[in-house]
C-alpha cells in the first residue's frame, strides 16, 4: 500500500477552494483514510490566492511535505505556482491550457452552459478528481449531500453538475478503500472549542483575530441552543479578558482567544488574574508578527513574548500543544489548572494548528473538577464576617452568604482589602508564586519519541508533525535520533529537560521562527546551550522534507 | 430587612478629609439599602484612582481591577450572574480617559449595569494633572501653560452611545443624588450616573460647584431634549437627562 498521497487545491479566493477541499476530506475519510488538511491564504475575501493540500495515509499523518501527487488548479495562476511540486508522474487535473504527462482537463464553461449555471467550478473539478482516484461516485455524493444539506436548491445542482464532470473522464488510479471507519476531522480550532466545552465552559469571550476566529464562530453558534455558554464579542481585546475575569469571578468557566497583537493588549489583565487570583484561560494563536505582520501565515514567534508578559511576578500557567490531538487534551488541562489553582492559563498554538485539519484520536486522560472549589466554612471568615478568601484554596461566588470579600488588583489581605504591610506583601507573594511549584508537580513530563541517544531533535508546538515523521524516516534508514516536544512551557520543568538533554551526543533545534526563542528558554532555565538550529521565518510551516534534509546532513555531517 | 449596617466596613476609608467621595460612599450604601438590596447581592466593581477604592470600604462582593476597566468586568459578572446587582464606578480620568472606549460600548450593548462615575476633573491619586473633563486652559502640573484641550461631553456621548439611563448629580446633594442613583439601579439596562465631586487637594471646591449646579426640569423621555440639555453648558445641570421608557 501507498505511504501517503497528497492531492492540492488551488485557486482564487471565493471559488469554492475551500469547499472543495473540505468535501475531498470527506470523501477521504469516508474510504477510511486518515487526512491531514493545511491551507494558505492570502489576507484578502476576494481574489487572493488560496491552497490547500490534503495528505491522506492508511497510517498515522500530521504534516505536510514538499511534492504532490494530484494539482487541481483552479486557475492559470495556481497552475504556475504548483506546477514545480506536482511529481513526475502525477496529475493535474484544470481548465488551463498546459503542457504536462498526465491531465485532465475540466469543461467548465461547457458544462456551465449545458446545465444553465454558473459558480459550479467546484462540484466539476470534485467530478473529475473523484473519477481519477478510481473512486465510486455515491460516495462523493453521499458527501456533497451532507455538506449542502441546508441548501437543498444548490445541493441538486451541484450534484449534478459533478456527476455529469464524474461521467465524462476516466481512471487515473485505483484508490483502494480501507477497513478503517470514518474518522472524527477536526481543526485545533474545533478541538480547543470541544475540549473547552468538555471542561465545562460556560462563557467565551473574543474579538475576532486570525488564526483563532473560528473559535469564536463554533462557539457563537453552539450558544444559541445552549443555555449554558455565554458569548460575547467585545470593543477590544482589553474588554475581552477583563470581561471574561469578570465572568470568572462572577462563577462561570471562562476563556478568551486572541492572537499576538491582541494578547498584548491583554497583559496587564494577565497580572489582575494572577494577583486577584482569578481563574482564566485564554488561547494565544500565532501567527507572524510584529505589528500586523502577517496575518493570514504560521510563525512560532510568541513564545518568549507569552511567557515574559505582564508587570511584576505572578504564577501564569503555558501550554503548547503540538498538534489538533494535544489541542483537545491542553486546553482541557488548562481548565483545570485554572480553576484549582485560581490563575491564568495560556494555551499556545498557530496558525499550522488552529486552522489545519486532521484525523484525531483523543487522548482519554481525563480530568477531576470535583472538589475544585470549597465550600466556605465559618472559620474561613475574619471578625467583621468577610471571606478570608486569600488565606484558603477555596473562593466563593457573587450571591453566597457569608462569601464576601474583594477580589482585588491591588496588593491587599485575607479578605481582599488593600494594604501595604510588608509582612503580608510577603505572604501573599508567596501564596501566588507557591502555585507554580505544585502545578509543576502536576504536570506530565515530556518523553522522547524515538530513540534515547544519538542525535536529540528538540521543537515545540506545530513543528511536531513534521519532526515526527523525519525523525521516524532516519529510523528506518538506522539512524539514532530522538525528538523531544516541550509542551509545558511554565512552569518549565528544568531538571527534566536538562536531564534528557544530557543523554545525547548532540542536540538540534528545530523553530518556526527567527530567533530560537525555545533555545533561549532552555539556556535560561538549564543552562544548556543548544547552537544547530534550523529556523524557519518566512510565514509558512515546515515540511517533512525539509526537516529530514536538514537532519540527514546534520548525522551526515 | 436590610440595613445600612449590613453594608458598613470596620475599616476607615483613608481619602483627603472633605473629599467628595465619602458622599458617593454613603449615597451609594444609602441607595441599596432603600432598595433592600440584600449585600451579598450587590457586586462593586472599579478600577484605579482615589475614587477606586470604595469596594474595600463597603461590605459587599467587591472587585477592584485595573485603571479604566470597571465597566467590562461590570459587565462580565451581569452576564455570568444577573441575579446581582452591579455597580460599576469610575472616574473622570478612568472611565472617560483609559476606559472610553469600554464607555461607549457599554452604553450601545446595554447589559444592566449601573455606572457611577466620580467626576472631579482631576486626575487625584497621581497628583493633579487635567484630566479628561477638564475646563480648555486649565493649569496643571502636566499643563502648565494651560490645557488646550477640550473637554469630554459625558452625558451627550452616552445619549449618542445609545445609553437608556443618563444622569448628572452632584455629590453636595445627597439627597437628590440617592434619588438618582436609585433610579438608575433599578433601570433595566446600562445606566450613567456622572457624579460632580469636589477635590478638595487640586480640584474645585464644593463651593465652586454650589455657584453653578442647577436642578434640571425636564421631560427625562425626551431624548433630543436630553441631548440639547446635555450640550447646554451655561450650567451644571444635575439630573436624569433621559430615562428610556414608553
Amino acid at each position: 500500500m501507498m505511504k501517503s498521497f497528497v492531492i492540492r487545491v488551488g485557486g482564487e479566493a471565493g471559488k469554492g477552494i475551500a469547499s472543495a477541499a473540505d468535501i475531498l476530506a470527506g470523501v477521504f475519510l469516508r474510504l477510511g483514510y486518515n487526512v491531514f488538511s493545511s491551507k494558505d491564504y492570502a489576507s484578502q475575501i476576494k481574489g487572493g490566492h488560496n491552497y490547500h493540500t490534503l495528505r491522506i495515509s492508511g497510517g498515522d499523518v500530521g504534516a505536510d511535505v514538499s511534492k504532490v501527487d494530484v494539482l487541481l488548479a483552479f486557475d492559470e495562476s495556481s497552475l504556475k505556482r504548483h506546477l514545480a511540486v506536482v511529481k513526475e508522474n502525477g496529475l493535474i487535473i484544470t481548465d488551463v491550457e498546459i503542457d504536462f504527462g498526465e491531465i485532465r482537463k475540466v469543461r467548465v464553461k461547457e458544462i456551465e452552459e449545458k446545465l444553465s449555471q454558473k459558480n459550479l467550478d467546484n462540484a466539476l473539478f470534485l467530478g473529475i478528481a473523484v473519477k481519477s482516484l478510481g473512486i465510486e461516485f455515491t460516495i462523493l455524493k453521499e458527501v456533497l449531500e451532507n455538506y449542502f444539506s441546508r441548501k437543498l436548491e444548490l445541493k441538486e445542482i451541484l450534484i449534478k453538475a459533478a456527476e455529469e464532470s464524474y461521467n465524462n473522464c476516466e481512471e487515473w488510479m485505483n484508490l483502494e478503500k480501507l477497513d478503517g471507519s470514518n474518522k472524527e476531522f477536526l481543526n485545533g480550532n474545533e478541538a480547543l472549542v470541544k475540549g473547552a466545552l468538555d471542561a465545562g465552559l460556560g462563557f467565551h469571550v473574543q474579538y475576532p483575530m486570525t488564526p483563532v476566529s473560528g473559535m469564536l464562530h463554533l462557539l457563537a453558534k453552539e450558544a444559541v441552543d445552549n443555555s449554558e455558554l455565554i458569548v460575547v464579542q467585545p470593543e477590544d481585546e482589553i474588554a475581552a479578558i477583563n470581561i471574561a475575569l469578570g465572568a470568572s469571578f462572577a462563577g462561570k468557566r471562562a476563556m478568551t482567544a486572541t492572537s499576538g497583537g491582541g494578547f498584548a493588549l491583554m497583559v496587564e489583565s494577565l497580572g489582575l488574574a494572577g494577583m486577584a487570583e482569578i481563574p482564566l484561560v485564554v488561547v494565544e494563536g500565532q501567527r507572524p508578527g510584529p505589528a500586523t505582520g502577517l496575518p493570514t501565515k504560521t510563525e512560532q514567534g510568541d513564545l518568549k513574548f507569552v511567557l515574559n508578559s505582564g508587570g511584576g511576578d505572578f504564577p501564569l500557567v503555558v501550554l503548547a500543544p503540538g498538534d489538533v490531538d494535544e489541542c483537545y487534551v491542553e486546553i482541557r488541562r488548562a481548565f483545570y489548572l485554572a480553576e484549582k489553582y485560581f490563575l491564568p492559563v495560556v494555551v499556545l498554538v498557530d496558525k499550522q494548528i488552529t486552522e489545519s485539519s486532521k484525523t484525531v484520536d483523543f487522548s482519554k486522560e481525563s480530568f477531576d473538577f470535583d472538589g475544585v472549589v470549597k465550600i466556605v466554612e465559618d472559620v474561613d471568615l475574619n471578625e467583621e464576617g468577610l471571606f478570608k478568601r486569600y488565606a484558603v484554596e477555596s473562593r466563593t461566588i457573587p450571591g453566597v452568604e457569608n462569601g464576601m470579600y474583594t477580589c482585588a488588583g491591588d496588593e491587599h489581605d485575607e479578605v481582599g482589602c488593600i494594604t501595604e504591610d510588608k509582612e503580608i506583601r510577603i505572604r501573599m507573594m508567596d501564596r501566588r508564586m507557591g502555585k507554580l511549584r505544585k502545578v509543576s508537580e502536576e504536570l506530565v513530563r515530556e518523553e522522547i519519541f524515538g530513540d534515547n541517544e544519538g542525535l536529540l531533535v528538540v521543537g515545540w508546538g506545530s513543528t511536531k508533525g513534521a519532526i515526527k515523521e523525519a525523525v521516524s524516516r532516519l529510523q528506518g534508514e538506522g539512524c539514532k535520533i530522538g525528538f523531544l516536544q516541550i509542551k509545558n512551557m511554565a512552569p518549565f520543568l528544568s531538571l527534566h529537560i536538562e536531564e534528557i538533554i544530557g543523554k545525547f551526543s548532540k542536540v538540534v533545534l528545530i523553530e518556526n521562527n527567527y530567533s530560537g526563542q525555545l533555545g533561549d528558554v532552555i539556556r535560561e532555565k538549564t543552562g544548556v546551550s543548544i547552537n544547530d538550529r534550523l529556523l524557519k521565518y518566512d510565514g509558512s510551516n515546515f515540511t517533512v522534507d525539509e526537516i529530514y534534509d536538514y537532519l540527514r546532513g546534520k548525522i551526515n555531517g | 430587612m436590610v440595613e445600612l449596617q449590613d453594608y458598613n466596613s470596620l475599616e476607615k476609608p483613608n481619602w483627603c478629609p472633605g473629599c467628595g467621595d465619602f458622599a458617593i460612599l454613603g449615597g451609594v450604601k444609602k441607595a441599596l439599602v432603600e432598595l433592600g438590596v440584600e449585600s451579598k447581592d450587590a457586586v462593586l466593581v472599579s478600577g484605579v484612582g482615589c475614587f477606586a477604592k470604595l469596594p474595600y470600604w463597603v461590605k459587599a462582593y467587591g472587585f477592584v481591577g485595573l485603571h479604566g476597566r470597571s465597566l467590562p468586568v461590570a459587565q462580565g459578572v451581569k452576564l455570568a450572574n444577573s441575579k446581582l446587582k452591579v455597580l460599576a464606578f469610575g472616574g473622570d480620568g478612568d472611565g472617560y480617559g483609559e476606559g472610553g472606549n469600554h464607555f461607549i460600548h457599554a452604553c450601545r450593548r446595554g447589559v444592566d449595569v449601573t455606572y457611577i462615575v466620580h467626576n472631579n476633573s482631576v486626575f487625584g491619586l497621581t497628583t493633579g494633572q487635567y484630566s479628561p473633563t477638564a475646563e480648555q486652559g486649565r493649569r496643571s502640573k502636566a499643563s502648565p501653560a494651560g490645557s488646550l484641550e477640550k473637554p469630554v461631553n459625558p452625558l451627550a456621548l452616552a445619549l449618542a452611545s445609545g445609553a437608556t439611563f443618563v444622569a448628572r448629580v452632584f455629590a453636595g446633594d445627597l439627597v437628590g443624588m440617592v434619588e438618582v442613583m436609585k433610579k438608575a439601579i433599578e433601570h433595566k439596562g446600562f445606566a450613567l450616573v456622572d457624579v460632580l465631586q469636589p477635590c478638595v487637594t487640586y480640584g474645585f471646591g464644593m463651593d465652586w460647584y454650589k455657584e453653578r449646579v442647577c436642578a434640571l426640569d425636564h421631560d427625562s423621555k425626551d431624548l433630543k431634549g436630553a441631548m440639547e440639555k446635555a450640550m447646554d453648558n451655561s450650567k451644571l445641570w444635575c439630573g436624569v437627562f433621559y430615562e428610556e421608557g414608553d
